[in-house]
């Protein structure tokens, strides 16, 4: 009986010491990841009119896929844990939301439809899902990776194509989106900078984004490669022999 | 004993600065009651503000009272000019972005007109030495105090802001609607148009995503770790974790697809996003009153005055006096020209008086060297004085009028300013 309660006992510190640390790496990667991909993709992230067809396609995949393959160099070889991907877009989203909501809309009054993330959390589960069939990184990056880049658009056309919705406004026409960026002053951010599809790469299907794609999947490929042995590297672990305790 | 006194005040010390500096961190939010500050003007190199962008003739729609209700539409008015002598130190795109500057959407810019006929929607291409008359439409949005004022935006340049006002809007925005009529027929609110969608997309698919982390988090953890390391991989999975694992892989790359599609079939008709840049021409010169030349100018430091000499001829059929010096949004007027008085309604800040010597208009076909000398404090309060600079150059707009009113705007803008320092001011860097 005895043994049992201490059994019990055992199991529930193992459980919330297994809590301290997935919060703790949910933290820790929410505050990484969220920095790399302001860095790096901010402004595709934060603007409807940014959410474009040529650029938010190639741009946004290839810098975010960089924190799901390192988190699953260490989750998937430590740990035999298919959520690197899921684990470290979670936090991303999360960190993303927490941003928006609070500074962007409660703080300085952007409307949310102006201002929301993107969702990786589809590709996510797909790259995770592929690591643990195949069982294989190298595979992984191939098709994970590719399908990481093809999967980005229609995962997150449902938010925005009510955006795309023409509009005639004092005789021009425009997008709601760039409508929206129009009316809500970014003051110091002007339309110049933005950095969007210029209507110069009509290919196969007639339109820009079966090319964005399936640049983006390459690309995701590699930098799959990379960042997973970023991971590997700096998720690199030795165990001390009991002997030289 | 003296150990412990040590580790006694150690810890008082950390206590008092720990107050210090949460007092200071709750305070620090409050600061912005006490101290609303502008868009930050003054922190630009007088040089670039006195010699790239200026403007002139702002009128705001809602002065005197400086007030509107959220709702309320309000103009913005004026002219800038591009100077023709435009800094080499200074790149030039031309490529242009008209905006109001307000510190976010606490008002909606409705619409700009540049020159009566073009809707600023896309960027510009502007012209040195051209001169745009804009008019910008906008619309109170959210109750506050906020300093508002047209603003240029130019590629590789920066942005150069035109004078300020600060805005009270008052009321409140609950309730308050931007509806828009799309090409479709129907007509939507930006407000929140969207809104509820992308937030259903983002629950769901976050769902999806909460639900594998759970499944796999609810097994135990750090466990994991050892087993791996000690060869055991193949005992951390079940048959049904790999079955999941199936389902939720494939599960999601359906749903992904069923989604594109049924929202492709509830928005078939969609446009990219809009790009472009247009041309836009100055307005046609202004009638041709004076010839001018700005011949010297210098700057003394103790006694705070610009000076300078030009020499004018006057080319029309009637006399011309120098009424104003505009520069980096400050006005200097001259008093000797009857009537020409501050008016409290002007955007931008007065200078002061500009003394003009010979004060007697100039005649028709008359040349004249006239000495303008103008002592400011606002030369030192607006950062204006460039002897502490690279590039030691004025410019600014000079205002020419003949007996009839006719006005003719003169850009200097390439002039060198020699300082003197007087005998107490010392050296530095």
């Amino acid at each position: 009986m005895q043994q049992v309660a201490a059994e019990a006992e055992a199991r529930s510190l193992e459980r919330k010491f297994d809590i301290v640390v997935l919060v703790s790496m949910f933290l820790a990667i929410l505050s990484g990841f969220h920095i790399h991909q302001m860095l790096t993709a901010g402004d595709w992230s934060f603007w409807i009119d940014w959410k474009d067809r040529m650029w938010w396609p190639v741009v946004a995949p290839i810098m975010d896929i960089t924190f799901p393959a390192a988190c699953q160099a260490i989750l998937w070889t430590k740990f035999k844990a298919p959520i690197g991907a899921t684990f470290s877009c979670a936090g991303l989203f999360f960190g993303q939301w927490m941003n928006r909501y609070w500074n962007f809309w409660g703080w300085t009054h952007y409307p949310l439809n102006f201002v929301f993330p993107e969702t990786l959390l589809p590709q996510a589960i797909v790259l995770d899902g592929v690591l643990m069939i195949t069982n294989n990184f190298v595979v992984t990056a191939l098709i994970g990776g590719e399908l990481w880049g093809w999967l980005f658009y229609p995962s997150n056309w449902p938010m925005i194509a009510p955006y795309h919705v023409p509009v005639e406004y004092y005789g021009q026409l425009m997008s709601v989106a760039d409508l929206i960026q129009y009316e809500y002053i970014r003051t110091s951010t002007p339309e110049y900078i933005r950095m969007v599809e210029t209507g110069t790469m009509r290919s196969f299907a007639g339109g820009v984004l079966g090319v964005s794609a399936f640049f983006s999947g390459f690309c995701s490929v590699i930098m799959y490669f990379i960042w997973w042995y970023f991971g590997y590297f700096f998720g690199w672990t030795k165990f001390v022999k009991h002997s030289k305790v | 004993m003296k150990k412990l006194n040590f580790e006694t005040g150690m810890k008082k010390l950390v206590r008092v600065g720990a107050a210090f500096l949460l007092t200071g961190l709750m305070i620090t939010p409050l600061s912005s009651l006490f101290a609303v500050q502008g868009m930050g003007a003054k922190s630009q190199e007088a040089f670039l503000r006195m010699r790239t962008v200026t403007f002139f003739d702002t009128r705001f729609s809602f002065t005197p009272s400086n007030r509107v209700k959220v709702g309320d539409e309000f103009t913005c008015t004026g002219k800038v000019m591009l100077m023709p002598t435009w800094p080499q130190e200074i790149p030039f795109s031309g490529i242009s972005f008209f905006n109001f500057f307000v510190p976010g959407p606490q008002v909606l810019r409705k619409a700009i007109f540049v020159n009566e006929k073009y809707f600023q929607f896309n960027s510009v291409v502007l012209e040195k030495g051209g001169v745009y008359e804009y008019k910008m439409i906008n619309q109170a949005r959210t109750p506050g105090i906020w300093p508002v004022g047209p603003m240029v935006s130019m590629e590789e340049a920066g942005p150069f802001i035109g004078p300020e006002e600060y805005l009270t809007i008052e009321g409140s925005n609950a309730g308050f609607t931007n509806p828009v009529k799309t090409l479709l027929g129907n007509t939507i609110d930006l407000e929140n148009y969207g809104e509820a969608r992308m937030i259903m997309w983002t629950l769901l698919t976050s769902a999806i995503a909460v639900a594998w982390l759970i499944y796999w988090c609810s097994k135990p953890f750090t466990r994991r770790l050892g087993l791996v390391a000690a060869g055991r991989k193949e005992d951390l999975f079940s048959p049904m974790d790999r079955q999941v694992c199936f389902l939720f892989t494939i599960g999601t790359i359906v749903l992904v697809a069923a989604a594109a599609m049924i929202t492709k079939a509830q928005y078939p008709i969609t446009i990219p996003i809009q790009e472009t840049k247009y041309y836009i021409k100055p307005l046609p010169p202004e009638p041709a009153l004076i010839q001018a030349e700005v011949t010297d100018a210098t700057y003394d430091v103790p006694g705070r005055t610009l000076s300078f000499h030009i020499q004018v001829k006057n080319v029309g059929d009637k006399p011309v006096v120098l009424k104003e010096f505009l520069t980096a949004n400050v006005r200097f007027l001259n008093p000797d020209v009857p009537g020409n008085t501050w008016n409290e309604n002007y955007p931008e800040v007065n200078g002061g008086p500009m003394k003009v010597t010979p004060s007697e208009p100039i005649n028709p076909g008359e040349t004249k060297t006239l000495e303008v000398s103008m002592q400011s404090a606002e030369w030192e309060n607006q950062r204006l004085t460039m002897y502490h600079e690279s590039t030691n150059r004025f410019g600014g707009l000079l205002f020419f009028s003949d007996t009839s009113g006719t006005r003719q705007v003169f850009a200097i803008a390439d002039q060198i300013v020699i300082p003197k320092f007087g005998g107490a001011i010392g050296g530095g860097m």
